[in-house]
C-alpha cells in the first residue's frame, strides 16, 4: 500500500494559518451565525429557498451545526454536504494567541463520527482511541 | 449496424457503470469508516493482507464483532476477500476509496479558499 493510500486513510484535512486579528475577534467570526455565514457561504444565506423543502439539488454549498465551542478556544460544527448522500463530518476549528496580537488558527475536517448530541457539554473528551 | 454498435455500447456503459465502484453509496463508504475500530482493521490490511484471525490479533474484540466489522468494510467496497484453501483472506480495495479521495480532494480546494474570505471579513470588521 503506498503512503497516498496510508494519508487517504487518515483523511483528516488539517490547515494551519496565522491570523492577523486577535482571537476574541477570530471567536466571533466562527461562532456569531451572521458572520459565519459570512465567510462560510452555506446555505443560511438564503432563507427564501427553503432548502429544507428540497435539499437535493438546491446548490453545492454544504450547511453546517453547531455541536459545541469552548470559548476562545475551539469551536466544532457538524458538516453537511448538500446534493450527495454524505454522512455529517466534523469540523473543528482551533484557535489560540500569537505574537504581535494575531490569532493562530487551526482547521480540522474529518470524516469520523460526529459525536453525539448528548455529549455536548465543554470539556468532554476529545480524542478518541483510534 | 451502426445503431446495433450504439446500442451494444450503451449496454455496455450500463453494465460497466452498473459494476462501477461508485454506484456504492459514499454515505456506506464513510459510515464503514467512521467507526475507530474499522478504521484499524483498514490500517492493518493496508499493511498486508490478512485473515480475520489475524486480523483480530491483539484486539479485545470478539470473532463476531470482528465478522460484522468485516461485513460492514467489505459491504462498502473497502476490502474484499479471497479464499486460499480453507481460509479467507481479506485485502483492501484502493479503488473503494476513490469517493475519501474526491472528498479529500474537494475541500482541501474549499477550505483555502473560505479561510480566504475568513480573511477579508476579518479585515472588513475592523471597520
Amino acid at each position: 500500500m503506498s503512503t497516498t493510500e496510508e494519508e487517504i486513510l487518515k483523511e483528516n484535512i488539517v490547515l494551519e494559518y496565522t491570523l492577523d486579528a486577535p482571537p476574541e475577534k477570530v471567536w466571533r467570526a466562527l461562532t456569531v451565525p451572521e458572520l459565519a455565514a459570512s465567510w462560510l457561504g452555506t446555505q443560511e444565506h438564503q432563507p427564501e429557498h427553503r432548502p429544507e423543502h428540497r435539499p437535493e439539488h438546491r446548490n453545492d454549498d454544504p450547511a453546517y451545526e453547531l455541536l459545541d465551542t469552548t470559548p476562545f478556544s475551539r469551536v466544532r460544527y457538524a458538516w453537511r454536504d448538500a446534493g450527495t448522500d454524505m454522512p455529517e463530518t466534523l469540523v473543528t476549528f482551533e484557535i489560540s494567541p500569537a505574537p504581535d496580537g494575531n490569532t493562530r488558527f487551526r482547521l480540522t475536517h474529518s470524516v469520523r463520527a460526529t459525536p453525539p448530541l448528548a455529549a455536548n457539554c465543554n470539556g468532554a473528551p476529545i480524542a478518541r482511541a483510534a | 449496424m451502426h445503431v446495433a454498435l450504439a446500442l451494444a455500447k450503451k449496454i455496455s456503459t450500463c453494465l460497466s457503470l452498473f459494476m462501477n465502484d461508485r454506484l456504492t453509496p459514499e454515505s456506506e463508504i464513510f459510515r464503514a469508516l467512521a467507526d475507530p475500530t474499522r478504521r484499524l482493521l483498514l490500517e492493518r490490511l493496508s499493511a498486508s493482507e490478512r485473515n480475520a484471525t489475524e486480523l483480530r490479533d491483539g484486539l479485545s474484540i470478539s470473532q463476531p464483532a470482528i465478522s460484522q466489522h468485516i461485513a460492514v468494510l467489505r459491504g462498502a467496497g473497502l476490502i474484499e476477500e479471497e479464499k486460499q484453501g480453507r481460509q479467507i483472506r481479506y485485502r483492501i480495495r484502493p479503488e473503494g476509496l476513490s469517493p475519501v479521495v474526491d472528498w479529500l480532494t474537494r475541500y482541501r480546494a474549499f477550505w483555502p479558499a473560505r479561510v480566504d474570505k475568513l480573511k477579508a471579513l476579518l479585515k472588513e470588521m475592523d471597520q
